[in-house]
């Protein structure tokens, strides 16, 4: 029997907010597409709570939200709120002025075309084999692969240039 | 450390960064406004049914001419009237 959508979003609303931040490297951004996905889902919770996996399918609605176009022509509008720009354009510097080594790497992360973060992040974030990474995206999984492979590349050439500066 | 590592403690860090979830279950006991579309639909074709109905009730009869056995008189002929009309009228006087 399907749980209530009150039960399943008071247990699922932190793993999916914090899977959407990760995704558009903006809080504010993932609380948007997070509310808006579960307020879709509340209208069709008679079919979607009935599912094996609701969560899965919430998951693939963030995931298909954020990469829609609608969030696409947000995102050229106002590219990044304060506080996502200080996370990518800051000076990567940790509480105690350290060099902080992941911020970098967040920072190269979030200029990565969107296709390619999301699949890095179901990839390192969720852990997800190639072949659930295809089915949350719609893709085939060779296109999978060429999506991390392009990015790794992307993201090891940065840090060898950020090194050698 | 390797990318691989790096990359994943970069993520789980922004994870970190999540928003509280307060204000988004506080979204969801909203009350929502219906989405107009289904009504406009519905009453769209409410009223292509009636306009259909309506047409069909008030479009003019075409009567035949009466038979030759008719003991009813025949009405005056009116030549220019019976060019104009597509029936012959045999109330008029």
């Amino acid at each position: 029997m399907s749980r209530s959508f009150e039960d399943f979003a008071a247990a699922e609303v932190t793993p999916m907010l914090r899977y959407a931040t990760v995704l558009t490297c903006d809080a504010q951004l993932a609380q948007d597409v997070v509310q808006e996905c579960l307020l879709r889902a509340q209208q069709k919770w008679q079919r979607i709570g009935s599912l094996d996996a609701p969560a899965a399918y919430l998951k693939r609605m963030i995931t298909n939200e954020y990469l829609s176009w609608r969030r696409r022509r947000a995102a050229k509008d106002v590219a990044m709120s304060h506080a996502a720009l200080d996370v990518v354009g800051g000076q990567a510097v940790d509480d105690v002025g350290r060099y902080d080594e992941r911020d970098a790497m967040l920072r190269r992360i979030a200029i990565l075309p969107r296709k390619q973060r999301a699949a890095v992040v179901l990839r390192y974030y969720d852990g997800f084999s190639d072949d659930e990474i295809a089915d949350v995206l719609g893709c085939a999984t060779v296109t999978v692969r060429s999506h991390i492979s392009r990015a790794l590349t992307t993201l090891r050439a940065a840090e060898k240039l950020e090194e050698a500066l | 450390m390797n990318t691989d590592d790096l990359i994943r403690e970069a993520l789980f860090k922004q994870a970190d960064r999540a928003p509280a979830p307060g204000p988004t279950l506080a979204a969801l006991r909203r009350p929502q406004r219906r989405r107009r579309a289904p009504l406009f639909i519905a009453v769209a074709v409410t009223a292509a049914v009636l306009a259909a109905i309506a047409l069909t009730v008030t479009r003019p009869v075409v009567e035949t001419a009466p038979p030759a056995t008719s003991t009813t008189a025949p009405a005056p002929s009116a030549p220019s009237l019976d060019a104009r009309l597509r029936y012959r009228p045999d109330w008029l006087p």
